[in-house]
């Protein structure tokens, strides 16, 4: 085998397990994706986004999808007097590989977040082979009130972190569900244990201030126990 | 503290002696009220001084849009920055904050530019991580900011100024101070200057014309003690070689030999780059098909390597 393929075989290995844990991330945010399009083997992402020489072409690595019914379920907000048919919070979801291999600056950020809101997505995903620049992060919080951004290093979702066996499950409460835990634990909001934004389970599960989140662990003597924490 | 509960008890035991210290009484308990704020101030003026501090003591960062303006300067690609461009730049960089000034390097150097504004050129592209510099040991990613050590200079000097800045007071406000690093003289007319005075020189050179001004009479001395020396010479050894020496023509004055980058000069020895491992001076590379040196089979052997790659 040649040294350059061998370079290409590398990075088409690097970036077919990062389009995969991509997949699983969103599927488990409860966006609806086929059985298929998570567990795509590397030979078939070979054959599809590779260019003749077997480098891999990020430009084409780009998907959507929309939420499942439980997921808009659980994301509607409870109905008031005033709003009898409340909007739910969230939306067709966009993911795009970024080819661009130097460093990331404004513009490119700019550009996905144009795309973005152009096409009336909800969220949208950038993932990354570098850093981005310290403004680009910038243009990236201070379009969040529209669409949600979030951006992610290729290294980083080489591997899926909540399969290790060390990380317990997480799920999201709804609005409703956190209402009732407060009430039946008689807490304020300020009360329950703290889980910060820029956590990676956080960040993998695109957790935003306020919700909170149930921590199930396998307990030895209780079987279950069950935590919660509260996103700052 | 006296509790309900131990009243009760008293009543019906002997009170239990205590294995506690004895505590002196505390004062009565006082109904909530507001802690006192530390500074003398209550919570809704400590809001107002802070919602002042927020809008008027702070600076507010610069908006996106200065940085793309910035980042897309110069407009022209000439060497000498346009006065428009100058003035841009000056006018917004007064605002800067250092580590947003930074910023707008990285922001250049995102877009394959170099880091200081009124640059046109790309950055330059220096491989490996680390780099022998003038001063030292440099890290590449710093040096590849720039296109040039020169650019460098200029662009910290902006930064310098702004670290510590000189205020200077406009139209009733305090300015910080910032004025580009003024153009070396030297540097930028020297090359014209001496391109002038070679041509002046290589003139005079061809002017000279060798053999008519020689003709002093030490020289006829010398000439004379010469001849008679190669006369006696070729007595001794008996045979006799006509030598004729020429003068070359000069046609421009000998150039001192220059290194290709004055950053690459730690790299020559004698001359020989170092760096440059392997390659062949220029005038080497046309050489396989002249066949007048010792090898004797230059061609068949090319042949035979040529025959290898096609077969792998």
């Amino acid at each position: 085998m040649d040294g350059s393929d061998n370079i290409h075989s590398k990075e088409t290995t690097r970036l077919w397990r990062a389009w995969r844990t991509i997949h699983e991330m969103v599927s488990d945010r409860g966006y609806e994706l086929a059985e298929e399009e998570i567990k795509m083997s590397l030979d078939d992402f070979r054959a599809k986004f590779c260019n003749g020489d077997g480098s891999p072409d990020r430009g084409r690595m780009q998907f959507s999808a929309r939420p499942s019914e439980s997921m808009i379920k659980k994301f509607t907000p409870p109905p008031t007097a005033s709003n009898p048919d409340p909007a739910p919070e969230c939306g067709t979801i966009w993911v795009e590989f970024c080819p661009e291999k130097g460093s990331i600056g404004i513009n490119v950020m700019k550009k996905f977040v144009e795309h973005c809101s152009n096409n009336n997505f909800k969220a949208g995903i950038l993932v990354t082979a570098v850093a981005l620049s310290s403004q680009a992060r910038k243009v990236m919080t201070v379009t969040s009130q529209y669409t949600l951004i979030e951006c992610f290093l290729e290294e980083d979702l080489l591997v899926n972190i909540t399969h290790h066996e060390l990380v317990p499950k997480h799920v999201l409460l709804s609005r409703e569900e956190k209402n009732a835990l407060l009430k039946r634990y008689r807490l304020k909001e300020t009360q329950l244990p703290r889980i910060l934004n820029k956590d990676p389970i956080a960040r993998y599960l695109g957790l935003k201030r306020g919700q909170v989140v149930k921590i199930i662990r396998t307990s030895e003597t209780a079987g279950r126990y069950a935590s919660y924490r509260l996103c700052v | 503290m006296s509790n309900p509960t131990a009243d009760i008890i008293t009543e019906r035991r002997p009170t239990p002696k205590s294995i506690l210290k004895k505590r002196p009484p505390s004062p009565p308990s006082t109904p909530f009220t507001e802690p006192e704020p530390i500074t003398g101030l209550t919570p809704s003026q400590a809001t107002r001084i802070l919602q002042l501090a927020r809008t008027e003591l702070i600076k507010p960062s610069i908006p996106l849009s200065t940085f793309e303006l910035l980042s897309s300067l110069p407009q022209e690609s000439s060497s000498a920055p346009s006065s428009f461009d100058v003035s841009t730049f000056l006018s917004q960089i007064k605002d800067f904050s250092p580590s947003e000034y930074l910023d707008l390097i990285e922001e250049r150097n995102c877009l394959n530019k170099c880091g200081y504004t009124l640059c046109p050129n790309p950055k330059r592209n220096i491989p490996g991580e680390f780099k022998i510099h003038k001063r030292g040991v440099a890290k590449t990613a710093d040096l590849n900011k720039w296109c040039s050590d020169r650019c460098a200079v200029k662009a910290l000097y902006i930064k310098v100024q702004l670290d510590n800045p000189t205020y200077v007071w406009k139209q009733g406000q305090m300015v910080v101070k910032v004025e580009l690093k003024e153009e070396e003289e030297t540097q930028t007319t020297t090359p014209a200057k001496s391109a002038g005075e070679e041509e002046k020189l290589s003139k005079d050179m061809t002017k000279l014309d060798l053999n008519k001004n020689n003709k002093t009479d030490e020289e006829k001395k010398v000439r004379q003690m010469v001849g008679a020396l190669a006369i006696e010479r070729n007595r001794m050894s008996g045979t006799k070689v006509e030598v004729n020496i020429k003068e070359k023509e000069t046609t421009q004055v000998a150039q001192a030999p220059t290194a290709v980058k004055p950053e690459d000069a730690h790299l020559i020895v004698e001359g020989y780059n170092s760096a440059s491992k392997g390659k062949k001076p220029a005038r080497d590379e046309d050489d396989s098909d002249d066949d007048d040196d010792d090898d004797p089979f230059p061609t068949v052997r090319l042949e035979v390597i040529n025959m290898g790659k096609s077969q792998s």
